[in-house]
């Protein structure tokens, strides 16, 4: 194991969303989107999809097949893809606990995001008056106007800095130890 | 403020002193401007750009008036207020607090209705607190501290009332029903008046349906209203008119709807939005930040050039002496990734003697 070589696993990991911890998905098999919802979507069993003209304050919102304790969470995020043209769409998501009172705002924007599905973390905007702990449903509302083919897949709990640095700490002794078991 | 039927608006528009729109006046005028939100086709929505234009100074048991005596954060004291315990954090009849002097004159915020104000203490909302952080904005305290002003701030039952009062349009769903859309730190939210509730009441357009009859429609707040019927809605908006300059957060990225705080009309270029810091000029639309009006429901964008104002249509021609009406919203979209908020101070566009 070179130093090259761990180099790689490291930004292999840290660029990966395959390391976050998923939560939960978009698709139908967790999550039944109200009727009310007024932007326009399609869904799957794994994956919520926009794919269309988009208006000021049009959202999707509904309810989870469960309630979810992410309270724990510091950083929460969102996977998801944009293909074509990204019009870099600024949005953000209401997480309600099971009395439909909003726990937290978060902001996001699809900017940067590309083909390849990536997470991208949530920017608490607004503390609300819900629990974290009691999660039983969310609103993603665009905050933009424009059109745009994107996917989204997952919720997902985003590692803190300290989590990296733990990683990179234990690499950095793992290859440490062996160089000396080698001397 | 308040919301006068469109029987009775006729009567009552334009009492405003003529002096307002003009040069100079004696005392600070009061009365009332005519909002006219345009017909829809009935089949579908036309939509506008309002404001509210007016304030309107608070009826309290304490001071409405005052000396601030000490700050945090995101809280104000006045020692001498003599506030009723939550007679500023009422849900229905929320309250704005207006900076009248020094460093931070014309900066309002909006209260918290959730945590209740004491005999000495109002605390800004949740959404404000997001925003600003007061001790950072100069704001001087003590017996010759900066002074404030107490107003009244509209909700959308106070403000648009119900189909019967007002002539509003509502229904079960938002597609059959007038929208209202309201940007908060960058955050859209719509609204209607959903007639299936029990009792009928607006509400929001989320999980749950949630009553937002006392949703704060604050005069700094741009409105964007989408008519279905072919009628349109004509609100009457009472008060006096603006006396301090006027300092408004714009959102660094993303949207903010910037309303025509002023019951006059101006221009582009006169509304100092290009000046500020971190606004992006370009070649076009689609690299510039963009300004977006909205007349007779027809939408025109702009964008600044680096010397003009420009018009995004056939020849881009230049656009710096656009009008902006009196009760209109500029709905802004600054591109980027950038967090936070940049002051933008419009001066008072009247002379008071």
């Amino acid at each position: 194991m070179n130093k090259q070589f761990l180099t790689s696993i490291l930004a292999f990991l840290i660029g990966s969303s395959a390391y976050s911890q998923i939560l939960t998905s978009f698709g139908t098999n967790n999550f039944t989107p109200d009727p009310g919802s007024t932007a326009p979507f399609t869904q799957s069993a794994t994956s919520l999809t926009f794919n269309g003209t988009l208006a000021l304050s049009d959202s999707v919102f509904g309810g989870f097949d469960t309630t979810y304790d992410w309270s724990s969470y510091s950083t929460l995020g969102v996977e998801f893809s944009v293909s074509g043209t990204n019009p870099d769409l600024p949005a953000s998501i209401d997480f309600f606990d099971s009395g439909f009172a909003v726990a937290n705002t978060y902001t996001f924007t699809t900017v940067g995001v590309g083909a390849v599905p990536s997470v991208v973390s949530l920017v608490l905007d607004t503390p609300g008056t819900g629990n974290m702990n009691d999660i039983i449903g969310f609103a993603l509302n665009w905050n933009g106007a424009g059109s745009i083919n994107s996917t989204f897949t997952n919720f997902v709990a985003v590692p803190e800095p300290a989590t990296w640095a733990l990683l990179a700490g234990s690499l950095t002794t793992i290859v440490i130890l062996r160089r000396r078991r080698r001397a | 403020m308040k919301l006068f039927p469109p029987f009775l608006a006729a009567s009552a528009a334009f009492a405003l002193a003529a002096s307002a729109f003009g040069q100079n006046a004696t005392t600070t005028p009061v009365g009332a401007v005519t909002v006219t939100i345009p017909a829809g086709t009935g089949a579908a929505k036309k939509t506008s750009l309002i404001s509210l234009p007016l304030l309107q100074t608070a009826q309290l048991t304490g001071h409405s008036t005052g000396t601030i005596s000490a700050l945090t954060a995101n809280s104000v004291s006045d020692a001498t207020a003599g506030w009723a315990s939550g007679e500023l954090s009422a849900s229905s009849t929320p309250k704005l607090l207006l900076i009248t002097s020094g460093l931070a004159k014309g900066y309002m915020f909006l209260l918290s209705t959730t945590v209740p104000n004491t005999a000495d203490t109002v605390t800004l909302s949740a959404s404000d607190q997001a925003a600003i952080n007061l001790q950072n904005l100069g704001i001087s305290v003590g017996p010759s501290g900066d002074t404030y002003r107490i107003l009244e701030c509209d909700t959308l039952s106070s403000l648009l009332g119900t189909p019967a009062s007002t002539g509003i349009q509502g229904g079960t769903t938002s597609a059959q029903s007038d929208t209202v859309i309201l940007v908060v730190n960058g955050i859209a939210s719509t609204y209607f008046y959903k007639t299936d509730a029990v009792p009928a009441r607006w509400t929001k357009v989320t999980f749950g349906n949630p009553d937002a009859s006392n949703t704060p429609v604050a005069p700094y707040y741009g409105i964007q209203y989408g008519r279905l019927p072919a009628s349109q809605v004509t609100l009457s908006v009472t008060g006096d008119v603006p006396v301090e300059p006027r300092t408004v957060l714009i959102k660094n990225s993303g949207t903010t709807f910037l309303s025509q705080y002023f019951p006059t009309d101006t221009t582009l270029v006169n509304t100092g939005i290009s000046s500020i810091s971190g606004w992006l000029s370009g070649a076009n639309a689609t690299v510039a930040d963009t300004v977006t009006l909205t007349s007779n429901g027809i939408a025109s964008k702009y964008w600044f050039d680096g010397t003009n104002w420009r018009k995004s249509t056939f020849g881009n021609p230049v656009s710096d002496s656009t009008v902006i009406a009196a009760g209109t919203t500029l709905y802004i979209v600054k591109k980027g990734i950038a967090t936070g908020y940049t002051p933008l101070t419009q001066e008072l566009p009247y002379a008071l003697n």
